[in-house]
């Protein structure tokens, strides 16, 4: 009897077009239909007892058809295929970021932390996503032209200064208004020690 | 090598199945439910007239794949869309690692950043649509607005549509940031519309 061997199972699935159809299909399929499921886009169903349940068959129609239909587009099962795999990676590469990181800060979920370990998963996350837009511009062929380039720095300079001149302008009379509003509820809890 | 499932996939395609019904069925499903839900077409017994709307959905299905433009859209621009859609959900597992145990409710925790991913998402979409848009010459509506942008940065349209974008959304960030009169006051004075 031939012994049971993992490489060829997978050898076996590739063949069949597992990776290229069937899993992207039920990657899609999932998510679509979770994200209906979820926001209701398509109304409620009242049952017994008043109680409302989404139209499962209507997003599972939808859902199937959104995944029949990315399917048929390969290169765009390509960008997933190759996307997905670097996404594990980050989150692999995060988790042992998190690792080294909770033995300085202790006990505590991300959101719980607070000061410099804040700032540290601040720019933990938004090396993820400049690590993510990185592993997916090569599928992109996101490549532009030093003319491009040009034109859209400048565009993007454009942009700033005028920005930057709203902001100058109205940066004053905000935080001018601001601390007014902070401040007043800040002031109630100051009576009850005055009354006793 | 083709796989089972390719040779299977194609089977499909040369018998139709995403050119005519699955359009069909996406365009059916959506009017059908839309129709239900607003009962637009009014209601029998406090229920939805199921019959009329399933004929409005049939109909306007078969006008859809009567289109052949607007199949090639949809074709094109629903798998781009699902991708961004899963670029979100990917997103989101990676900024799930840093919070705690329960349900990761990022629209109630950061409203304004909700915001802004809200509107970069309809920025997305609008670009993916235009890109799925051919114009006669074969050329999408957004390769020639890149084009067009690309040659006439400089020129006074661009430089005035860039600005009038700016300046709305100045003025719109400007009054919605600003707190309003009545809003410091108590509730019971309550004149804030």
């Amino acid at each position: 009897m031939a012994a049971f061997n993992i490489g060829e199972a997978i050898q076996f699935f590739e063949e069949m077009g597992v990776y290229e159809y069937f899993l992207p299909f039920l990657l899609v399929f999932a998510i679509v239909f979770a994200i209906l499921e979820k926001t209701q886009v398509f109304g409620t169903v009242k049952l017994a007892h008043d109680h409302e349940v989404p139209r499962s068959s209507i997003n599972a129609i939808v859902a199937v058809v959104m995944g029949l239909l990315l399917i048929a587009q390969q290169n765009i099962v390509e960008i997933l295929n190759a996307f997905l795999p670097n996404v594990a990676m980050i989150i692999v590469i995060i988790l042992m970021f998190l690792l080294v990181a909770s033995m300085i800060s202790g006990h505590g979920a991300g959101d719980q932390m607070g000061g410099f370990m804040k700032v540290i998963l601040w720019i933990a996350g938004i090396v993820g996503v400049i690590a993510l837009v990185v592993s997916l511009a090569p599928t992109f062929n996101w490549r532009l032209s030093t003319y491009e380039i040009e034109r859209l720095v400048s565009i993007g300079i454009f942009v700033l200064l005028i920005l930057g001149m709203i902001l100058l302008v109205t940066w004053g009379s905000i935080t001018r208004q601001r601390p007014r509003s902070r401040r007043q509820p800040a002031a109630t809890p100051a009576e009850p020690p005055a009354t006793t | 090598m083709v796989s089972a499932l390719g040779k299977a996939v194609e089977f499909f395609r040369e018998f139709g199945l995403f050119d005519v019904l699955l359009p069909f069925l996406l365009v059916f499903s959506i009017v059908f439910a839309i129709l239900e839900k607003t009962r637009v077409l009014g209601e029998e017994n406090n229920m939805p007239k199921r019959s009329l709307n399933a004929m409005v959905g049939f109909v306007v299905g078969m006008l859809v794949i009567a289109t052949n433009k607007i199949v090639n859209i949809i074709n094109t621009a629903l798998p781009n869309i699902t991708l961004l859609a899963i670029f979100i959900v990917m997103f989101l597992m990676l900024v799930g690692i840093f919070y705690g145990d329960g349900t990761f409710n990022f629209a109630n925790q950061h409203s304004a950043t909700t915001m802004g991913f809200m509107i970069a998402l309809l920025i997305g979409v609008i670009l993916i649509v235009l890109q799925a848009v051919k114009m006669d010459d074969g050329r999408s509506w957004l390769g020639y607005g890149w084009d067009y942008l690309m040659t006439n940065a400089s020129g006074s349209v661009v430089g005035s549509i860039i600005f009038g974008i700016i300046a709305i959304a100045g003025v719109v960030w400007l009054v919605t940031s600003m707190p309003k009169p009545g809003a410091s006051s108590p509730p019971s004075g309550g004149d804030d519309e």
